[in-house]
């Protein structure tokens, strides 16, 4: 089990943290670091052009995203991603879209395999600890 | 990959998913259930698994970006990718 805390300065209306995004497989030094925005809201995770640019990535399938606007067709990557607390996941399969705070929309593909938790008291603190182990503290 | 390179392979994409739509009838019939690896307008090969069907078809000499495996179901079987976030667009994500 690992974990990791982001503590931010005060109560966020998102939760941002780095996160480092790669060609499936690839050796670790071709790992691209960007903002990631955690979006439970989101079935899988998006990224930017930019990124896909970047890392010379290839589709490998072209999926329906399904919006509230309705569906368009994305192109799927297969990549990795190392989350801040060096855990990585690896063959996600990710759209491409335009973000626009961030590079990546890490969505419930990552989210799944472990425990989130935020907590709002005077600051915000984000706590993600994977594998899953279950219950909630309460 | 250059940006011309990259606009190629999306058109190709492209091509095989519209390839995929006009005969899905008879891709069901033959392939339901089974992720099939798709180019130029042909079947390259059917498999249990995703990631193998991707690995075999470029052991088979097709350069990732060239092919595209896709799950042989109905549409509407298909399982949605829902993105409810209004942080992203993907109005543009073909081009």
């Amino acid at each position: 089990m690992s974990a990791f805390v982001a503590r931010f300065p005060a109560v966020v209306n998102e939760i941002k943290t780095k996160i480092s995004v790669l060609p499936y497989r690839e050796d670790s030094t071709r790992s691209l670091e960007v903002a990631g925005l955690w979006d439970t809201g989101a079935m899988f995770s998006v990224v930017s052009r930019r990124v896909a640019e970047m890392l010379h990535l290839e589709a490998v399938d072209l999926k329906r995203a399904y919006t509230a606007n309705g569906w368009y067709e994305t192109p799927v990557y297969r990549v990795d991603v190392v989350l801040p607390n060096g855990v990585r996941v690896s063959g996600l399969h990710v759209s491409r879209g335009e973000l626009m705070v961030c590079d990546m929309l890490i969505g419930m593909d990552v989210i799944r395999h472990g425990d989130f938790m935020i907590t709002n008291g005077v600051q915000t603190e984000f706590a993600f600890r994977i594998p899953a182990e279950g219950s909630a503290p309460y | 990959m250059t940006v011309e390179e990259n606009a190629g392979n999306l058109e190709k994409l492209k091509a095989n998913s519209v390839w995929y739509d006009a005969n899905l009838d008879f891709l069901l019939q033959k392939y339901r259930g089974r992720y099939i690896a798709i180019a130029d307008g042909k079947v390259l090969g059917d498999y249990d698994d995703f990631d193998k069907g991707v690995d075999e078809t470029v052991l088979a000499g097709y350069a990732l970006g060239t092919f595209m495996v896709h799950l042989c179901v109905p549409r509407v079987e298909e399982t949605p990718w829902i993105c409810l976030s209004g942080r992203v667009d993907f109005s543009r994500s073909m081009s």
